[in-house]
């Protein structure tokens, strides 16, 4: 096995990639890149999906060495004029941050009537994920003035681009709550500038897929008071309950929620029998069981899919693979796993030559995962591919659906039946 | 509306000349297609089956790389190990050679390349890591395998820079013996021709245009000694120094090797790309017969009999002179589809050229243009409602496109990455393609016309 401190094929990509992901998210953005022309890459990869505009400093030698902070000047500017953005970020790339323009400096100079924010985005400060953390708090310190933690809403925070159907979770998990009479709203979701600026009143924070979120919810809680609690991303109708229970308890509500959970997980049930039909002894449940499945996914996301199958379409997962960087929550991650599913194998890794030949070497017949994962089986084998996070652009949805919270048990089982059933029977 | 028409007009060989003497001051453009030096070189040696890649630096340029599944692409990723020696802080301010030279170590170990490549990228070059001599310090039987590049994108040079570096960089590794037979004559035996494809092909199309240029050489007879092809070893590429001739698709990724076996081996290259329509093959395959001194006279074969045929009957259809209006990435591509509406007797106006383009693609535009004097106009604007308005003055153009926001109007699409264009067969299907735009407007309710 490669040492993977010395060189490793990393399952993290650039720090831009992860801010230009949240600052898509909100309306008429723009970045600019202070940095080389390859770096620009991961703005396009993030506006495939979403809209955002792009510019970037044309970083080459000479502004290496004499600072390109004209460039960013004239960029900055250029931007304000070609799109008419209501927001802009100026992201800091490698080059940039080793010689240490002054970001800051130029943005106060540009003096335009749209707020610009500086985030560092260079790859050897953040990966993907820590992208996205520091943007999502650059964008809180810089929009957020007066906080109120008696604000009566509580703020959802969006695990940004983790999947595909993030958005419809977000969105679904809020009316949810709102159904339970507590009024909760998504944040980094469609928003506008101005949405932003309302984030710091709120009661609550609650990050659903950590540790995305973690940093603006720290800072929020420091300067509003605002506390935050962090839960387990709500796929299954047992972590959807566990999710709303909690924030519940976390505002001190008082009202009796337990018969309104009942009738929701009732409900669900009731809809999944009438929608089998007279016919159960004929679906191929049992022979599904059969196959050798696995799932590879960041922590949060693996964890999830496995306690739904395990505990609530009561089959198992011969696999797990967790695309995580961090050796120090190794341990209590398998320690997660296999207290859902003792027999399940657990791989932990950051590697993704790692994560390719343990997949080619399993052949697993059922793969949860990545288009990245479904490309390295592709190679050995042709399992039946359910996409579970970043990036799922192989399948082409227009209509999607929340695979959290109760309606999301649901849509994850029609996936899931007949993707298999599809593929083997 | 022609007088504002009209002033957007000029001809291409005045933008070039004035690129070329740096008349203009161009701004770049984001063209996706055209990243910095670092991937270029990281494409080019990528390549290679038996090349195991490190980065020293962050590995973010890499995680980058892999950005096929984000763009939904159809059936393959590059899943090769795209390995790094991951800079943080750390390496930043204390510098990462250390790593460098175990990392290496640890590359050998683990899969005994042929070779290993070493790319910085811009921490490494601006920290000022000293890459050679840290492979300098290696065992003996790492340190001959282990070839090195400064590749940072802060360089400012450009996609084609770092894949002529990487070039120059394998061709200087590559040994003189490996040179197995005479290439001045050899009495009779069948001349042979290395090839380069085109950058943005996969699949079976490529296979069928690999397919079709054997033909083609084989109805010349040439025969093909190494294709440039992804999965090629270093074995195969030493053996490109056997070839009498190089020849490309797409001479622009390919230039920079080509130079380079000039130079060491002495072997010729043609300069005439992009074979894509009877006339632009017909001229590929005559400068190959002409500098390998092949007794043969294309217009003599039966099939492009044929096809001269057909493009008369197509001229007819089109009608003589008719205007068409060309809108596609700048570059070779865009000149070869001028040079397909010229063999159509049409009347082209490009539009959307980008000047940056231009100038980074600066040799195969002074050839094209300035020395063998192919000119077109160009209509200097990317907007949408601009090409619109030159639609309208124009009456009924043809207009070829990547993406089609012309209801109502004879478009012809065809998109190259999943289409044979090459050769003769190339030319069948194209202008058959054609003839079947002609025969019908695009539809407004079409899912893939915009607007």
């Amino acid at each position: 096995m490669r040492n993977t401190n010395l060189c490793i094929d990393s399952i993290e990509k650039c720090g831009i990639l992860g801010v230009s992901h949240v600052i898509a998210q909100i309306v008429n953005s723009s970045v600019v890149i202070h940095g080389p022309k390859g770096c620009v890459y991961p703005a396009y990869e993030a506006s495939i999906n979403y809209p955002l505009n792009i510019n970037y400093t044309e970083m080459c030698e000479k502004s290496t060495v004499f600072g390109g902070e004209h460039n960013v000047s004239e960029k900055i500017v250029d931007e304000f004029y070609e799109n008419s953005p209501d927001l802009m970020a100026v992201i800091t790339t490698c080059s940039s941050e080793i010689i240490g323009d002054d970001i800051d400096g130029l943005i106060k100079l540009a003096n335009l009537p749209i707020p610009v924010i500086r985030v560092d985005g260079g790859g050897f400060l953040n990966t993907q994920t820590s992208g996205m953390n520091v943007a999502m708090r650059a964008l809180i310190e810089k929009l957020c003035e007066n906080g109120d933690n008696t604000y009566p809403l509580v703020n959802l925070i969006s695990p940004v681009c983790i999947s595909s159907s993030w958005q419809e979770d977000v969105k679904y998990l809020s009316d949810l709550l709102n159904e339970f009479g507590i009024k909760a709203r998504p944040l980094f979701c469609n928003a506008t500038v101005e949405d932003i600026r309302d984030y710091c009143r709120a009661r609550l924070n609650v990050i659903i897929c950590s540790p995305i979120g973690l940093d603006a919810c720290e800072y929020m809680s420091r300067r509003f008071g605002i506390p935050y609690i962090s839960l387990p991303y709500p796929i299954g109708a047992e972590k959807t309950e566990f999710f709303i229970k909690s924030i519940a308890e976390a505002l001190q509500n008082k009202n009796d929620i337990s018969p309104l959970l009942e009738e929701k997980r009732t409900a669900i049930k009731r809809k999944f029998n009438n929608g089998m039909g007279k016919v159960n002894t004929f679906r191929l449940f049992e022979n599904i069981k059969k196959l050798k499945k696995m799932i590879v996914g960041p922590p949060e996301i693996a964890l999830a899919y496995l306690r739904i199958i395990v505990n609530e379409f009561e089959d198992k997962i011969d696999t797990v693979i967790v695309k995580s960087l961090s050796i120090e929550d190794a341990d209590e991650i398998k320690a997660k796993i296999k207290e859902v599913s003792s027999l399940t194998e657990v791989i932990i890794t950051g590697d993704n030559q790692i994560v390719k030949e343990s997949i080619q070497n399993l052949k697993p017949q059922v793969l949860l995962g990545s288009d990245t994962e479904y490309y390295f089986a592709k190679e050995s084998c042709e399992p039946a591919y359910i996409n579970i996070c970043y990036p799922g652009a192989r399948e082409i949805y227009f209509n999607r659906h929340p695979v959290a919270g109760y309606e999301g048990v649901l849509h994850f089982f029609e996936q899931w039946y007949n993707k298999i059933i599809n593929r083997y029977y | 509306m022609s007088k504002e028409v009209e002033s957007k007009i000029a001809m291409l060989s005045t933008l070039v000349k004035e690129v070329k003497a740096d008349n203009l001051n161009i701004r770049d453009c984001i063209d996706m297609h055209q990243f910095c030096a670092f991937w270029g070189a990281f494409d080019i040696l990528n390549y290679f089956n038996d090349v195991v890649i490190l980065v020293h630096g962050p590995s973010g340029c890499l995680g980058n790389r892999r950005f096929l599944p984000a763009m939904g692409h159809l059936g393959e990723c590059d899943n090769k190990p795209h390995l790094s020696t991951s800079f943080t802080n750390r390496e930043v301010i204390f510098g990462g050679e250390k790593k460098l030279i175990d990392s290496l170590n640890e590359v050998n170990n683990q899969y005994n390349p042929k070779i290993i490549a070493v790319l910085t990228n811009c921490c490494a070059d601006i920290i000022g890591d000293d890459v050679e001599g840290c492979i300098e310090g290696l065992p003996e039987e790492i340190r001959r395998k282990t070839i090195y590049l400064n590749s940072g994108g802060f360089s400012g040079k450009s996609y084609r820079r770092g894949t002529e570096m990487a070039f120059k960089l394998l061709a200087k590794h590559m040994p003189m013996d490996m040179h197995t037979s005479d290439k001045s004559d050899r009495n009779g035996e069948q001349k042979s021709v290395n090839l380069f494809l085109r950058r943005w092909i996969w699949d079976q199309t490529k296979q069928e245009e690999i397919n079709e240029i054997k033909r083609m050489l084989e109805m010349i007879g040439v025969k093909l000694n190494k294709i440039f092809n992804q999965g090629i070893s270093i074995e195969d590429f030493y053996e490109m120094q056997n070839a009498q001739l190089n020849v490309a698709l797409c001479l622009f990724f390919g230039m920079g090797l080509f130079e380079e076996l000039n130079n060491k081996f002495n072997i010729p290259y043609s300069k005439v790309t992009y074979p894509m329509g009877l006339f632009a093959t017909k001229k590929w395959l005559n400068e190959i017969i002409r500098i390998l001194q092949l007794d043969v006279n294309l217009e003599e074969i039966e099939e492009v009999k044929q096809l001269e045929e057909q493009r008369r009957k197509l001229v007819n259809e089109i009608g003589k002179g008719r205007k068409c209006i060309i809108w596609t990435q700048t570059g070779e591509r865009m000149l070869a589809l001028v040079k397909l509406a010229y063999e159509l007797e049409m009347d082209p106006i490009v539009v959307g050229v980008e000047p940056s383009i231009v100038k980074d693609k600066l040799p195969i535009f002074e050839k094209e243009v300035l020395e063998d004097g192919l000119d077109v106009k160009v209509f200097a604007s990317k907007y949408i409602e601009d090409v619109k308005g030159l639609i309208d003055y124009l009456g009924d153009p043809v207009i070829f496109c990547n993406n089609n926001y012309f209801p109502n109007q004879t478009v012809f699409k065809y998109r190259f990455a999943h289409n044979p264009v090459y050769g003769f067969n190339g030319t069948r299907k194209i202008y058959q393609e054609m003839f079947n735009a002609l025969k019908r407007k695009s539809n407004k309710y079409s899912l893939f016309v915009e607007g």
